[in-house]
């Protein structure tokens, strides 16, 4: 029974030997003797006991060299240095980016939020596109045929202070997290629901000197729903069956909206690397009519944020203090408001440790504690405890004892939110009421932020 | 099992503890003879630029920490401590007076550059095909040829002057540089050989015209309507590509220590350090095949060089976050990087104070220079392996650079008045801080010798004022035993001698074997002195340890 397998070791063996052998002859041939190491001080070689005593990790630690000289390194650098001799480097950047003065470029991303798909994709930019001061932007991922999102920018800079922005962009994905609306949901209630999000928009974007800005734009969103699914984790209609929720509005039809917004952003920060001292606040307003099912009603988004930012030390280590208020009220009253437009906590903007959608209401309090550090050229450390939740309609269920926790830790990039990376973790609680028990903990990793 | 395992502790131990430390009875090795000419020629190595980078940042690192195996005693070091000649390095500025006009003449020779030469004599044969600062070579016959290269964008009169003054001070070291110097000309003195052609790092090939030069010379910076460029000399020899910091070069029989076990090049990290030279990568050395006397035969052997210095002095990239840390850490330090993530920034970083005071040199200047913390560009592999051992040799040497050896070498920058005194006095306070940091823990006796009954040496940091509150040198006879103390005595010029009496001989027809153990009281650590004392030849110094 063994007999094949010493046959085949064998084998290994003899062609191994004379591979090395060959290698050996061919060395030989090639290169001159080397001279004797010449005796430099006169004295033999002298090893000390703690030098002696190396033999014992280098036993223990060798499988690892093995691995990392002879498996990694040595294989890598041979290719590696054989593709650039190629100039396969220069023909790669120049593949990824191209165009006059390399002002044009196709890179790829991804992004990884555990507990929901993984995402790759391409990321194509072209500065002056077609014609000077024109900038286009085009961002595709996709997990396989049930995620797929894409996104369109173009840009037209008007004047040094003003941009004019046309953005298109379609989303499809089937992890889509539900809790339920109000302060205390709980995690355990987790189900998931897929989407399909289409959006198109003109935005006119006006810089105010230093990083105040003013926004204000228009645009249609059709969002429709379908079973979704992820993991083990009940579906939205399963638990709706099962009677944790009821039903959400919108979920049964989808819905189309045409909005309009504003907001004015007033930041008394330099830009870095001029130490980060300031103030900021931001108001917003956005108006949403209804266009289908049946077009009437609508609703209004308005909220604020205002934040204090001190530099310790004049290095961009950064504390700030912000609040964020957010609201959402129908224009007729009881007119109901599709789940996916309430406000909402968790995700990319505030209480990170919260994944998207997990905290959904018709108002929202955070308040967060950040502090953010360099560590190195393109990278800043960054630390978050906020406190916070969703409630009823103008805050009217709200209580600290429906409070939450949100904490996270990580690494983001600086510079351009474009091709923003970041490597966070971060976790978030039940409410005071319930415990304060950390039930969400949420791993980022990746680039998929856009314009 | 537990005695087996004792038995076997044991053997090791004993192996370990069975090498004799005693220094033979013979001359200190001062050639290395691996000059010795050899056939064929070896192959050009063609440096990997993204790949070394890769590596010596991640890879390299990565296996050497699996490798378990921390630096030992550099390889080439001879009994008194110091470096052999070879084909990498020679003794110059530390062994022997080196006077200013020695180091401004450096690897030049009396062989320069000469502006005042008839119009149409320097003869354009080439345009110089790629890097960051504009070109072309010239051919002089009966001179030679000569690389002229322009300062880079935005830093006018920096590149040209550093890699002349670096140069100078790697020769005066005992490096082998190349001859690299500022002129100023008149464009007469050109001549453009028609129809040469460059090709950019893209291959697009375009004429080396008449347009082509002009923009090169508008490039250059000017004074008194003459164009400044660096004039770097033709090395000799046929090229071989960069001499590699790690391993030897399979195809120079010669080539037997591990570069990363070559004492002059662990410690040229202190000559890079002082000049902040961070593109101390490979890229930037070059190995020649040097051609025996007689070119019939076809042999040769290969010499070491150092060059493109204009990095020295204060070059800066784009990024000025970048350009900030040039000396303080690498492009990509993992360890700051890890360190001040987990230390959430409560650490102030010195790029955080660096100022762009420095004038034409930008960041480079003595403040918050720390020349054990000093980092490259990346990790050289030679450079992470230097011991103190290596960092005092290299100490010893740059102790003879004076204040005068410094001027001397900054003059040939043909800096204005004020660059020439900042840099002059940036380069003495770094100077003086590697001199205050590696002078002060090994001894910094240096230059020991028998005269007579007695052992002499000057004590470099008392010299140097690198010692900061010395005190009185003592001596003790280890051996042949019982220890007992020796008369120290106090010589001008910061010299000491010590007194040795005749040592005990257990047998007198052998000379005997003894130990002296001098404190200079400037440095933490003492010298061993390893002497023969015998009838026929008296004293004799065998060997020295500092470590």
């Amino acid at each position: 029974m063994f007999a094949p397998r010493r046959g085949l070791r064998c084998a290994s063996c003899l062609c191994l030997g004379l591979l090395l052998q060959l290698m050996a002859a061919s060395a030989a041939h090639a290169a001159p003797a080397k001279r004797e190491v010449p005796d430099y001080d006169g004295r033999a070689e002298q090893q000390t006991v703690g030098e002696t005593l190396l033999v014992i990790p280098r036993v223990l630690l060798s499988p690892l060299y093995l691995v990392s000289e002879y498996v990694l390194r040595r294989p890598l650098g041979f290719l590696v240095s054989a593709a650039e001799r190629a100039n396969l480097p220069e023909a790669l950047y120049d593949f990824f980016v191209f165009g006059p003065n390399h002002s044009a470029g196709l890179l790829p991303i991804a992004f990884v939020d555990f507990g929901f798909y993984p995402s790759v994709g391409l990321y194509f930019f072209c500065n002056d596109a077609f014609t000077p001061g024109h900038d286009l932007k085009i961002r595709g991922s996709t997990w396989g045929e049930h995620w797929l999102a894409g996104s369109w920018s173009d840009t037209f800079h008007l004047d040094p202070l003003t941009d004019l922005v046309f953005v298109a962009s379609a989303v499809r994905r089937p992890d889509y997290r539900f809790y339920g609306i109000g302060p205390a949901t709980l995690e355990a209630d987790r189900s998931r629901y897929g989407a399909s999000r289409l959006e198109a928009g003109l935005q006119l974007e006006l810089a105010l000197g230093g990083l105040n800005r003013f926004e204000s734009g228009v645009g249609v969103r059709r969002v429709h729903f379908h079973r979704g699914g992820f993991d083990e984790d009940p579906t939205l209609e399963r638990s709706v069956a099962r009677q944790r929720f009821a039903e959400p509005e919108g979920h049964a039809r989808g819905y189309t909206l045409l909005y309009n917004h504003a907001s004015l952003t007033l930041d008394t920060r330099p830009p870095r690397p001029a130490p980060g001292s300031g103030l900021r606040v931001e108001l917003r307003a956005e108006q949403l009519s209804k266009l289908e099912p049946k077009a009437s009603g609508g609703f209004v988004r308005y909220g604020a944020s205002a934040g204090g930012f001190l530099d310790l030390g004049g290095h961009n280590r950064v504390v700030s203090l912000s609040v964020a208020l957010s609201f959402i009220d129908p224009l007729l009253p009881g007119e109901p408001i599709p789940f996916t437009e309430l406000a909402a906590v968790g995700g990319g903007e505030s209480m990170r440790g919260f994944a998207p959608g997990r905290l959904l209401g018709r108002s929202s309090i955070v308040a967060t504690l950040r502090y953010r550090w360099p560590i190195w050229v393109w990278l800043d450390g960054s630390i978050q405890l906020a406190t916070g939740n969703v409630f009823d309609a103008h805050l009217a269920s709200f209580e600290p004892a429906l409070l939450r926790l949100s904490g996270a830790i990580g690494i983001e990039s600086v510079g351009s939110r474009d091709s923003s990376l970041e490597l966070l973790i971060g976790a978030g609680t039940e409410t005071f009421q319930h415990g304060t028990q950390v039930t969400s903990l949420r791993v980022i990793l990746g680039s998929n932020h856009g314009f | 099992m537990a005695f087996e395992r004792a038995r076997w502790l044991c053997l090791l131990l004993m192996c370990a503890c069975a090498s004799d430390p005693r220094f033979p009875l013979r001359s200190a090795l001062w050639r290395d003879e691996d000059r010795r000419d050899f056939a064929p020629v070896p192959a050009e190595y063609v440096s990997p630029f993204a790949w070394d980078g890769a590596d010596q940042m991640v890879f390299r690192p990565v296996s050497w920490f699996f490798a378990v195996d921390p630096a030992a005693r550099a390889r080439n070091v001879n009994a008194l401590d110091e470096v052999p000649d070879s084909s990498w390095f020679e003794n110059r500025i530390g062994q022997r007076p080196f006077t200013p006009e020695q180091i401004v003449s450096g690897p030049c020779g009396d062989n320069v550059l000469d502006v005042h030469m008839p119009a149409g004599s320097w003869i354009i044969d080439h345009g110089k095909t790629n890097g960051a600062n504009p070109g072309f070579r010239v051919n002089i016959p009966g001179v030679g040829k000569f690389m002229l290269k322009a300062d880079p964008d935005g830093e006018p009169e920096r590149a040209t002057g550093a890699t002349a003054i670096a140069a100078r001070l790697y020769h005066a070291a005992g490096y082998f540089a190349p001859c690299d110097s500022v002129v100023y000309f008149d464009p007469q003195i050109l001549h453009l050989t028609p129809g040469l052609t460059v090709t950019d790092n893209t291959g697009v090939a375009r004429p080396f015209d008449q347009a082509a030069l002009a923009a090169v010379l508008d490039h250059a910076a000017h004074r008194d309507g003459l164009v400044r460029m660096g004039a770097s000399r033709w090395l000799p020899g046929k090229p071989l590509g960069p001499a590699r910091y790690e391993g030897t070069r399979p195809d120079d029989p010669n080539d037997v220590v591990p570069h990363e076990d070559r004492r002059e090049l662990r410690g040229a990290r202190l000559m890079a350090a002082w000049l902040n030279h961070f593109d101390s990568r490979e890229q930037n050395s070059m190995d020649v095949f040097m051609p025996a006397a007689d070119p019939t035969r076809r042999m040769g052997h290969v010499r070491h060089y150092i060059l493109d210095l204009g990095d020295c002095f204060g070059s800066v990239w784009a990024s000025d976050e970048l350009s900030r840390r040039l000396g303080h850490a690498y492009y990509l330090d993992f360890s700051y990087l890890v360190l001040d993530f987990v230390s959430f920034g409560t650490v102030t970083r010195p790029w955080e104070r660096a100022h762009r005071d420095g004038g034409i040199f930008n960041y480079f200047s003595a403040r918050d220079f720390d020349p054990e913390a000093w980092r490259g560009g990346y990790p050289n592999p030679a450079f992470q392996r230097m011991t103190e051992a290596d960092g005092a040799w290299m100490a010893r040497i740059l102790a003879h650079f004076d204040d005068a050896a410094v001027a001397a070498a900054v003059s040939v920058g043909q800096y204005d008045a004020h660059s020439t005194q900042y840099l002059t006095r940036s380069l003495i306070t770094r100077r003086d801080a590697i001199l205050q940091r590696y002078l002060t823990r090994l001894s910094p006796l240096a230059a020991l010798q028998v005269r007579g009954r007695e052992l002499c040496g000057v004590d470099l940091a008392r010299q140097t004022h690198a010692a900061q509150t010395p005190v009185a040198p003592t001596a003790r006879l280890l051996e042949p035993g019982p220890a007992r103390e020796l008369a120290v005595h106090i010589k001008e010029n910061s010299g000491l001698c010590v007194t040795v009496p005749p040592l005990a001989a257990a047998d007198p027809t052998r000379p005997t074997y003894g130990i002296i153990e001098i404190s200079t009281g400037s440095s933490l650590e003492p010298l061993r002195a390893h002497v023969y004392d015998g009838q026929a030849k008296g004293l004799w110094l065998a060997g020295i340890e500092r470590d």
